[in-house]
């Protein structure tokens, strides 16, 4: 649906702590939600889309991402899952773009799944998955303040079982 | 935080990790312990890892059949394998356990003082064939406290049992014992055991007879539902599907109309895939791979009852050749494609170790893409017509050598050969006796030489070996003895 008109048009979001962001449409539609909605109020309207589930300091990092990745061509469907999966790698750019604090990644993570951003979602949920790969699990627990709240039977049953996966 | 995602986006995670750092992280607490136990997590790493070549997934065995906590020991076990075996060199077999196995009274001439031991999934204990009574021994490693946790009752209308065929498959807290049973008359059964690891009891599930044109001389394979049987050097191969008592005998023969002897036999899901050589052609050693649809020879048969009048002639339609050094041969022969991939273009993979009397072994592996588009369900005439079969494309994609093996002291051919992959790096092994000498296993991998020497007496012979602990097992006189590969 993507015409001539559609590159200079313009997007109006507005954010759950009421701030107003005006960007390209390509840009604002790297999100499936957005652009749905968009799909959904017609062209005509100057209307103002508003997003409950994101704050501003998150969008703004959001629309960062999305900015720089507005040329991508668009993800098919689910065939790429195979290549989706297993490969850890995290492009140079978006690397960089994901070096935050852990609030701010579950943020981002949290406002792709809800912008339905799947590239968003990947690189995020991949840096949390490379954040626990090689660990045990007390490490694990204080990068990401998890409580252990197994019983020392359970510990001992749950220690057994892995123990024995790695024997060998 | 982490934990303030919905769970959703943490199984995504989740399904990002390595079997290894997925254990990690459901050692962290009770909430990733219950995200890291989802079935759809297990299946897609397994589907990941590509581990149907190991022996954690035999292809008999479909994957919607495994218990979710089934599945992720035999996941953990297949990495840990894959793992293990990543090294090069030379293997060798270290002696893990010597155990002694009370004679029983012997009231039979038939019987063999010798045991035959069978190690069971997991390599903790063992089934023994013990002068006709079958014993379950626990045989945990470095354990000298060996204890016989059950035995059967030989006092039933069946009797002693001679000889077992079969598979031991571990459940949840059960393991199941299915097997071929052939009794001092050379009658067969099919009896399936339910050994309950919490209560230490064992009882019948099911027993069937076999049909008395079975005799004891064949050899028994059994993959779930169906039994092959066929005796190496004869023409016919028998197929029974015990749950419906639905049977067929098919004999094979070449384009020119001749008879087709079968070295080996074996099922890939439910394709029959034969192995053997014509019967004027010894002098050229070639081995001949046929293949065909069970279902396809199952449905043709008109009477479980009937007698031999039913054959099925199948004509061979595909032929690959594997050129020897001479002599005859004797062959060990696996097959693998992953079963849970419903992908029909997925290639089986089959091994052919073979042989000859040239005191060389030759390994070959081949990959087999079934062409299955024109399987016609629909014929029912008893020949089956050329466009009926599975198209086969073979590729030889391995070849080794060992110019030395283990019967090079022996002027007989006597010999068998047990064969399976150890994971997708170590391809396959083989190990060959010979009853007339000491026990000997060489084998030859794609990567790895491994060798030993079995000392045992004259009756001392390989029985089992069992992959997932790296173990096999040996029996003598009133001893079973396990070895294990370092």
């Amino acid at each position: 649906m993507s015409t001539t008109e559609d590159k200079t048009r313009k997007v109006k979001l507005v954010t759950s702590d009421n701030e107003e962001f005006e960007v390209d449409w390509e840009v604002a539609t790297r999100s499936v939600l957005i652009k749905h909605m968009l799909e959904d109020i017609g062209e005509s309207e100057e209307q103002a889309i508003p997003l409950p589930n994101v704050t501003a300091n998150v969008l703004k990092k959001v629309l960062e991402w999305c900015e720089h990745h507005r040329k991508d061509p668009e993800p098919a469907p689910e065939s790429s899952d195979d290549n989706r999966k297993r490969t850890l790698e995290i492009g140079d750019w978006d690397a960089k773009f994901i070096q935050v604090d852990q609030e701010m990644l579950f943020e981002i993570i949290l406002a792709a799944n809800y912008l339905d951003i799947k590239a968003l979602l990947d690189v995020g949920c991949k840096t949390v998955a490379n954040m626990i790969k090689g660990k045990q699990p007390e490490e694990i627990r204080k990068m990401f303040n998890i409580v252990n709240d197994f019983t020392p039977e359970e510990e001992a049953q749950i220690k057994k079982e892995n123990e024995w996966a790695e024997d060998r | 935080m982490l934990l303030g995602l919905p769970s959703e986006l943490l199984s995504h995670v989740c399904a990002m990790l390595e079997v290894p750092d997925v254990l990690q992280l459901s050692s962290t607490c009770r909430y990733f312990s219950h995200l890291c136990s989802q079935r759809s997590l297990w299946l897609n790493l397994l589907d990941e890892l590509d581990f149907y070549e190991t022996p954690d997934f035999p292809p008999h065995r479909a994957i919607s059949s495994y218990s979710t906590k089934e599945l992720r020991i035999r996941t953990i076990n297949a990495v840990n394998i894959a793992r293990s075996s990543r090294g090069d060199g030379m293997l060798r077999f270290s002696h893990l356990n010597r155990i002694h196995i009370p004679v029983r009274e012997q009231t039979d001439e038939l019987l063999v003082r010798k045991v035959d031991p069978l190690l069971l999934p997991g390599g903790q204990r063992m089934l023994v064939n013990n002068q006709g009574y079958l014993e379950l021994w626990s045989v945990a490693k470095f354990d000298s406290e060996h204890h016989c946790l059950w035995q059967t009752n030989p006092t039933n209308d069946f009797g002693k049992v001679v000889s077992f065929h079969g598979e031991v498959v571990e459940c949840d807290t059960a393991i199941v014992i299915a097997g071929i049973f052939v009794n001092a008359r050379s009658h067969l059964r099919l009896r399936v055991y339910r050994f309950d690891e919490e209560s230490q009891q064992c009882r019948l599930a099911t027993e069937t007879e076999l049909p008395a044109s079975v005799h004891a001389s064949h050899v028994p394979k059994l993959y779930g539902k169906f039994i092959l049987i066929y005796r190496s050097g004869l023409l016919e191969v028998s197929i029974f599907d015990w749950a419906s008592k639905r049977r067929n005998t098919v004999t094979f023969t070449d384009a020119h109309g001749e008879d087709f002897q079968i070295k080996s036999a074996l099922l890939i899901e439910d394709i029959l895939v034969a192995i053997g050589d014509c019967s004027d052609d010894h002098q050229s050693n070639t081995i001949r791979i046929f293949s065909v649809r069970v279902e396809r020879l199952l449905s043709n048969n008109r009477d479980s009852d009937a007698d031999n009048e039913d054959y099925t002639s199948v004509r061979i339609h595909h032929l690959q050749l594997l050129h020897g050094t001479g002599g005859r041969w004797g062959f060990a022969v696996n097959a693998f494609r992953p079963s849970w991939k419903r992908r029909s273009n997925v290639p089986i993979e089959i091994f052919v170790v073979a042989l000859g009397q040239s005191r060389k072994m030759t390994m070959h592996s081949f990959r087999l893409q079934l062409d299955t588009s024109n399987n016609d369900e629909t014929q029912t005439t008893v020949t089956i017509p050329a466009s009926g079969f599975l198209r086969m494309h073979l590729k030889e994609t391995s070849r080794a050598v060992c110019t030395q093996h283990p019967l090079a002291i022996s002027n007989s051919l006597s010999y068998s050969g047990l064969f399976f992959t150890l994971s997708p790096t170590f391809k396959c092994f083989a190990a060959f006796h010979d009853d007339a000498q000491p026990s000997a296993i060489h084998a030859k991998t794609s990567e790895l030489l491994l060798e030993g020497l079995v000392h045992g007496n004259k009756n001392s012979a390989l029985v089992s070996i069992e992959p997932r602990s790296n173990a096999i097992s040996v029996g003598s006189e009133g001893m079973a003895s396990i070895l294990r590969i370092n």
